[in-house]
């Protein structure tokens, strides 16, 4: 964190001095780590097992905060006797099939189907290349499923968890992890100490967890955790989230995502949408989603208008349709397929960001068009003259098609707009400079891309042009008329997006207000309420010594400028706080409503009494001591009976690539993970092929940003960390013969690049059990241009997805590593077979899940465990070398 | 002259994230240093230099009880009370501004490099290409504006912290204080009471001993003995003289 | 900077510009940085190379071997000048005792003294002029009168011998009628500026925080006092007359200054060693430089002991004595760098209380 958010780390050192203890948990000893009072150094991708210690901790020294626990969360809840844990099916769920879960037996006892906030899972099922199904189990139930509030009913969720976690174990921690036992236990210790009525503990993480075929279930370990121990809705608590760069929150809540509109509504698809009602039946629930219909229509509203009427279902139906998975990675592979034409990348730098650099680079070679809009060229515009395989003459540049714009791009400094950041609060940025030549603001290219489309189709009487013809497109501009700037208004946008009363044009105060029948338009349902009263609210700045702690009157904070999401939970069952030193939001009787330091996340004149009748509909269902008013039943879950896809609890699986066999269970990788099986994107098997001894992991430094697009063309960055280079432990230096400043090649089965080295105590090999493990740390900034330049790290990492939110694992690959430059010539591994270190399996064949790359059904993971362990032990890194044949050192090819 | 003011890093705060470094390249148009890449962890800076006037360091030590520990400091022109560069200067372009600030005039620098050898730092440079002796002003034309240097302003931590040098030499003790009260028993303060320099307008509060950060444990400015050198001086320059008449009258006689 | 806006782009390089990231025709450079005159960025690179760590560099207590002072930046004119400089003052200074012993005999070898005063003065201030980095600024030197600054003392002495100098030279030059040397104003004057321009750029050097030269300031002037009057003992062993009494003047002039170089040196390597910073007489270039300086010293007194007068003998002695003057020169000032490049010479002293 101090190393990729220096800026909000500063509030980390404060509480520090206040006497909080920082733990920190990484592969590596980064800036966090010299100024945390623990460092754990841990295997990277072993996370779950490593927080399931800790879940395994807090059961079974009872350290849990019951008095949360059992009203707050479902931990009482009873789940069908059909389902059955990973414990009983070597590391599956029921309803496994064919790399895909049906959740039927995750469910609720009596309840048949418990929707998950928002819906994710029937869109997000599309990413697995599954035909999404409309449910129309009974939606408005799951708060009325029984319960057990003394958590001993066998299958009810506490019991479930307390089973599931049994074998995380600490010494199976330490032979997953690498972490000394005793470290866990203090950490446990610390993580239960800091919890309880006087105290809470919060855990911050970024995309080091949410970039792994299993990064959400990190997570939702993670939350299992905070709601054991009470610590999430309180103040000081949670799970931070923290972004990757700039307003990525923003594009989260307005997406840039395939499967959602705005404020988390799920986008529609084929399969279902076919009017308006069908979308909402099966979209809303009981809970706070009850309002859905509102959201939806104030959006349609908002987006057409005039046009949008009852009778033509707000034109619900000229909504663009999921078919399928369109995340970014499908896409770049259908784009490798030539099944793409056109492609915008604005801000970003997929050839250098994203994995797959050589797959990537080809999907733009067979592209008709592309728009690149940056402050800077970058390798994504300049691929057609700028390649690993032009340099190695595979590729001509005056064979390559794609016609490419380059915009140039305006900086925040030189537009107005927001920020939406990791606290989900809103900042607004003033102009501060023109921008100069022909830069323009993203918001200037979508206004006039926008008006010139509505200018084509202005003739056209089409009914499928019609979502371009009645698109509302009126933003004033600002600037003197007919200058050839022409900017819109940032400020129009921003009403658009808070919501206002049709009739009047007046803006509405917040989300409440909106309806189901086309009085309102609302851009952004999380939004409303930024432009209340007509007023920027995200451009307000009143200074931290004239406000409250909680400090309301800075910027404005989704939803309904709650600082602190799910605060209802900062009271106990009966409203009242659960300690003076963390009274945060309460129930006053006298007056009859919630008040507090922060704006109350919950009905405000619901009593902590309440409880729905069996009848209940709509927001009547939210029973009063039900915090978590999104959920249908209102309760945290410690068990998911819907909307993950790989599972109702988290399980340790190994990443795609793992230089060990899964000592948890037969299964290695997560069974439903996304994969792209093909030949120009091969994966590599370590824990049977030690061709790829060593675990590579990939970071970012603080001196420059993500794809090195804004920092490398900085010389006052660029002389700060001016050359890609990777971390080793002088252990791993010495083996490879590697010395500090000198050069090192790294190979992956998919390319190889060469960087500088930094042979530093901060990385030390791990033992599990009886293995090493060595890891190598490698920043991915650098790229072909800029003034300064190195290999694309992420060209050795393969397509391999989380299947819930399309995430490629990027921050783990297994690799070689030896010492000198790489070679200049042709690199066989491109477009080599899919299978390293099997047979390649010909197109279409059905392959084992588990299997990554290797389709020898004989090969069982659990054959391979038991091969592991009769291993003798004290091998050599990578953990078994010995079984590598002997491999020429230093240089390789021409030299 | 109004109320002296300086700097405290306090290096247990200290992230490392370099936009002390940054902001004092921006707000001073300085130009960089070159691209090196220097192995020695993530510093590739190396020093302060004439157009690096912060520095941040990245010590690499072994923890006390196995395991590593990982010491980064901001390094800056001390502005010392007593500057060695500034009583080196022979044309007067190093000056003592109101701030208590050491500050050296470039249009009047004619680029001796006699400061560079005699800040006990080595804080002053001289850009070859420039010809003249460059380093920390304080954000000189911050200070007039009112303004906290860039430095400190932008530093996220508070780990460099800027004011009146009595109110950061008290901070300071304290700090320590409270430091070894958590256990922290390496802290120390530096620059507060140092002798040979009469004290200095960058304080630290280091957890280690100077020497892991690039200080000089204990800097004397050079010219503290100007007199004796002067004195040793005029006895060559007698010694000499003695020599001449010497050789003149002792071989008067003869052919 | 804008990339877009400049057609280096083409090569896909950014532009490299003055290395500040920022453009001119938009923001103002009123910067505290913003003169300063680019030309590489590499140049201001404050580490000189062989300070940097070498790869794989076992921990030391020291911060990656890195120098914590930094040595002068300046080139070959500065131990150029302190030559010159010397030469000339110990010229002035014998040229005065010769003033003042009246002796006809003495009358060319005056002349030929006050020649090389002047002529070394005058070297010397453009050597050091040349070295300034700002030369057109030179008289800024004249601005203030600093004494704790032995720089601007040096200035005025230099000047102060440089006119006395030439005063002296033109007396004498309009005295070509009379016999006998006499003592004039400039010649006296010149004398006392001589003596000490011959000796105060031991205490320029001394007041540094360079180790090796802080460890040795008391030493280093009258060193170079007898360093300066070896450098002139060896210019008159190939200028001044093979017989009478200027040879007489001159060979124990010469002797007596070679003996006392000799012995300064060592007094002034031993109290290094005390000190703990003779690292630069012990290895590296310095090292090398401060040995042959030393053994071309005692070759050069060798010579100008040796019995006889023969002109060879004078030559052999001048030539080696005028080349172990300049090497000494040189292999201070390389000491120095040397010692300014090694922080353990910063640190030890000042651990022990130096």
């Amino acid at each position: 964190m101090a190393e990729c958010h220096p800026v909000g780390f500063r509030w980390v050192m404060k509480a520090k001095e206040r006497g909080a203890t920082i733990i920190h948990v990484d592969p590596r000893y980064t800036r966090t780590s010299a100024v945390a009072d623990v460092h754990v150094p841990i295997r990277a991708g072993s996370d779950i097992a490593f927080l399931g210690g800790i879940v395994h901790y807090v059961i079974e020294h009872e350290r849990y905060f019951r008095d949360y626990l059992v009203p707050f969360t479902n931990a009482a809840t009873i789940i069908s006797a059909d389902y059955h844990d990973t414990d009983d099916l070597d590391g599956l769920f029921s309803g496994y099939d064919h790399g895909h879960y049906d959740e039927a037996s995750w469910q609720y006892e009596g309840v048949t189907a418990v929707p998950a906030a928002g819906h994710k899972e029937v869109v997000a099922r599309l990413g697995a290349g599954k035909v999404g199904k409309v449910d129309d189990g009974d939606l408005e139930s799951a708060f009325r499923a029984p319960r057990d509030d003394t958590l001993q009913h066998p299958r009810c969720v506490f019991q479930i968890v307390r089973r599931h976690f049994a074998r995380y174990t600490p010494e199976m921690v330490a032979r997953t992890c690498g972490v000394p036992e005793e470290q866990l236990l203090r950490v446990a210790r610390a993580m239960c100490d800091a919890s309880g009525r006087e105290r809470t503990a919060a855990i911050c993480y970024a995309v080091g967890w949410t970039q792994h075929t299993v990064g959400v279930q990190y997570i939702r370990t993670a939350a299992i955790l905070q709601l054991l121990l009470g610590n999430i809705g309180r103040p000081g608590g949670g799970i931070m989230a923290l972004r990757g760069h700039s307003s990525i929150q923003g594009s989260t809540d307005i997406p840039t995502l395939f499967d959602l509109l705005p404020g988390y509504l799920g986008m529609p698809h084929s399969g279902q949408a076919h009017s308006l009602d069908e979308y909402l039946r099966s979209h809303r629930s009981s809970g706070w989603w009850s309002e859905l219909p509102k959201y939806m229509v104030s959006l349609l509203k908002a987006w057409f208008g005039d046009a949008a009427t009852r009778d033509n279902d707000f034109l619900f139906r000229r909504l663009p349709l999921l078919s399928g998975d369109h995340s970014h990675l499908e896409t770049i592979t259908e784009m490798a397929d030539g099944k793409v034409s056109g492609y915008f990348v604005i801000g970003e730098n997929p050839v250098v960001g994203t994995v797959d650099g050589p797959l990537q680079r080809k999907g733009l070679r067979k592209l008709d068009w592309l728009v690149v809009r940056d402050f800077a060229p970058t390798e994504t515009a300049e691929f057609w003259r700028s390649s690993p395989e032009i340099d190695r003459g595979e590729v001509r540049t005056a064979d390559i098609q794609t016609e490419v714009f380059f915009f140039p791009a305006a900086t925040h400094v030189e537009k107005d707009g927001s920020f939406t950041n990791t606290q989900r609060l809103l900042q607004w940025h003033h102009q501060a400079i023109a921008p100069p030549g022909d830069t323009r603001s993203d918001l200037w290219f979508a206004y006039h891309l926008g008006r010139r489309l509505k200018q084509r189709y202005a003739a056209t009487t089409g009914e499928r042009d019609l979502a371009i013809r009645a698109l509302t497109w009126d933003y004033p501009t600002v600037g003197p008329t007919g200058s050839p700037i022409d900017e819109p208004s940032a400020e129009a946008v921003l009403r658009e997006v808070n919501g206002y009363h049709v009739a009047t044009g007046a803006p509405v105060a917040g989300f409440t207000e909106l309806a189901d029948d086309g009085s309102t338009a609302c851009g952004c349902w999380l939004y409303s309420g930024c432009y209340a009263e007509g007023v920027n609210q995200a451009a307000r700045r009143r200074p931290a010594a004239e406000q409250s702690w909680v400090a309301p009157d800075w910027g404005w904070a989704w939803p309904a400028n709650r600082r602190l999401m799910y605060n209802r939970a900062s009271a106990d069952r009966d409203g009242r706080p659960w300690s003076e030193r963390k009274r945060y939001v309460w129930w006053d009787e006298a007056a009859g409503k919630w008040v507090g330091h922060d704006v109350p996340d919950f009905i405000a004149d619901r009593p902590p009494s309440y409880r729905p009748p069996d009848d209940a509909q709509g927001l009547a269902t939210i029973g009063g001591d039900a915090p978590f008013i999104l959920q249908s039943d209102g309760r945290g879950w410690l068990f998911a009976p819907s909307g993950i896809i790989d599972g109702p609890l988290p399980s340790h699986y190994e990443p795609q690539e793992s230089v060990i066999a899964n000592p948890l269970y037969p299964q290695q990788c997560n069974p439903v993970r996304l994969e792209w099986r093909r030949r120009d994107n091969p994966y590599h098997a370590a824990a049977r092929d030690r061709r790829f001894p060593f675990v590579l992991i990939t970071f970012r430094l603080t001196e420059h940003h993500t794809a090195g697009g804004m920092s490398r063309w900085l010389s006052w960055l660029s002389e700060l960390q001016p050359a890609l280079f990777c971390e080793v432990s002088p252990e791993l230096a010495a083996e490879r013969g590697l010395h500090n400043r000198g050069w090192a090649t790294i190979r992956s089965a998919r390319a190889e690049i060469e960087c500088r080295v930094l042979v530093t105590r901060r990385l030390r090999p791990l033992v599990l059990g009886g293995t090493v493990v060595h890891q190598i740390g490698v920043p991915y900034h650098w790229g072909r241009i800029g003034r300064v330049r190195g290999d694309v790290v992420n060209d050795l990492f393969p397509i391999a997805a989380d299947p819930n939110v399309n995430i490629p694992e990027s921050k783990l690959i297994t690799v070689d590593i030896v010492a000198g430059r790489r070679s200049r010539g042709r690199t066989a591994v491109i477009d080599g077979p899919t299978a390293i270190g099997g047979a390649d399996p010909g197109p279409g064949a059905v392959l084992r899940r588990d299997l990554p790359g290797v389709g020898q059904i004989d090969d069982h993971p659990a054959a391979q465990q038991a091969h592991h362990q009769h291993r003798p032990p004290g091998g050599s890194g990578g953990g078994g070398a010995q079984a590598t044949p002997p491999r020429p050192h230093g240089r390789r090819g021409n030299t | 002259m109004t109320t002296p003011v300086g700097f405290l890093t306090d290096t247990t705060l200290c992230i490392g994230c370099k936009a002390c470094e940054v902001a004092c390249k921006q707000w001073n148009q300085l130009p960089d240093d070159g691209f090196h890449f220097l192995g020695m962890s993530y510093d590739n800076t190396a020093a302060l230099g004439a157009s690096t006037w912060r520095h941040v360091s990245f010590a690499e030590r072994p923890a006390p009880g196995g395991g590593i520990t990982w010491k980064m400091m901001s390094d800056v022109c001390k502005h010392c009370e007593r500057a060695g560069c500034l009583e080196a200067c022979p044309t007067g372009a190093i000056i003592r501004t109101e701030h208590g600030s050491v500050y050296i005039q470039p249009d009047v620098c004619n680029g001796c490099g006699y400061c560079v050898p005699a800040c006990p730092f080595g804080v002053v440079a001289r850009r070859d290409d420039d010809g003249r002796a460059w380093k920390c002003t304080l954000c000189f034309d911050r200070l007039q504006g009112q303004l906290e240097p860039a430095c400190a302003k932008a530093c996220p931590t508070d780990s460099i912290q800027f004011g009146p040098l009595d109110e950061l030499r008290a901070r300071a003790e304290a700090r320590v204080d409270e430091l070894h009260a958590r256990g922290v028993t390496g802290a120390r303060r530096y620059g507060d009471h140092q002798p040979g320099t009469g004290g200095l307008h960058a304080l630290f509060v280091l957890t280690d001993e100077p020497e892991v950060y690039n200080l000089p444990p204990a800097p004397v400015v050079p010219t503290a003995g100007v007199g004796r050198s002067w004195l040793s001086a005029a006895a060559g320059a007698l010694g000499l003289a003695a020599l001449a008449i010497g050789s003149v009258i002792f071989t008067r006689g003869g052919a | 900077m804008r990339a877009m806006n400049h057609p280096e782009l083409e090569t896909l390089a950014p532009p490299l510009g003055d290395g500040r990231n920022f453009d001119r025709t938009i923001a103002e450079d009123h910067g505290e940085g913003a003169a300063i005159a680019v030309r590489a960025p590499d140049v201001a690179w404050p580490i000189p190379a062989e300070a940097r760590p070498a790869p794989d560099a076992a921990p030391s207590e020291t911060y990656y071997d890195l120098p914590v002072v930094k040595a002068a930046p300046w080139k070959w004119y500065v131990p150029a000048y302190f030559h010159a400089g010397g030469v000339a003052g110990a010229a002035a200074s014998l040229a005065g005792a010769i003033q003042l012993s009246r002796d006809p005999r003495l009358r060319a070898l005056e002349g030929r003294l006050h020649w090389l005063a002047v002529l070394g003065e005058a070297a010397g201030g453009a050597l050091l002029i040349a070295d300034l980095g700002r030369p057109s600024r030179f008289h800024h030197m004249m601005r203030v009168l600093r004494p704790s600054s032995p720089m601007n003392l040096g200035t005025w002495i230099l000047s102060a011998a440089g006119t006395t100098g030439a005063l002296a030279l033109v007396s004498h030059l309009r005295s070509r009628d009379h016999g006998a040397p006499r003592a004039t104003l400039g010649g006296i004057g010149g004398a006392i500026a001589g003596t000490l321009l011959s000796t105060y750029t031991g205490v320029l050097l001394g007041n540094t925080a360079i180790p090796v030269w802080h460890a040795t300031r008391r030493r280093l002037p009258p060193w170079f006092a007898a360093l300066s009057a070896a450098g002139l003992g060896a210019a008159l062993e190939l200028a001044a007359p093979a017989t009478g009494r200027e040879a007489r003047v001159t060979r124990v002039y010469s002797a007596v200054a070679k003996a006392a170089e000799l012995a300064g040196a060592r007094g002034l390597a031993r109290s290094a060693g005390r000190a703990g910073v003779d690292g630069p007489f012990r290895s590296g270039r310095a090292a090398r430089m401060w040995r042959a300086s030393r053994w071309l010293g005692v070759a050069s007194l060798a010579a100008t002991l040796w019995p006889g007068g023969g002109r060879t003998r004078r030559a052999i002695a001048g030539v080696l004595g005028t080349a172990a003057a300049v090497l000494s020169r040189f292999a201070i000032v390389e000491a120095g760098r040397h010692s300014a490049a090694d922080p353990r010479a910063t640190f030890l002293p000042q651990r022990a209380g130096e």
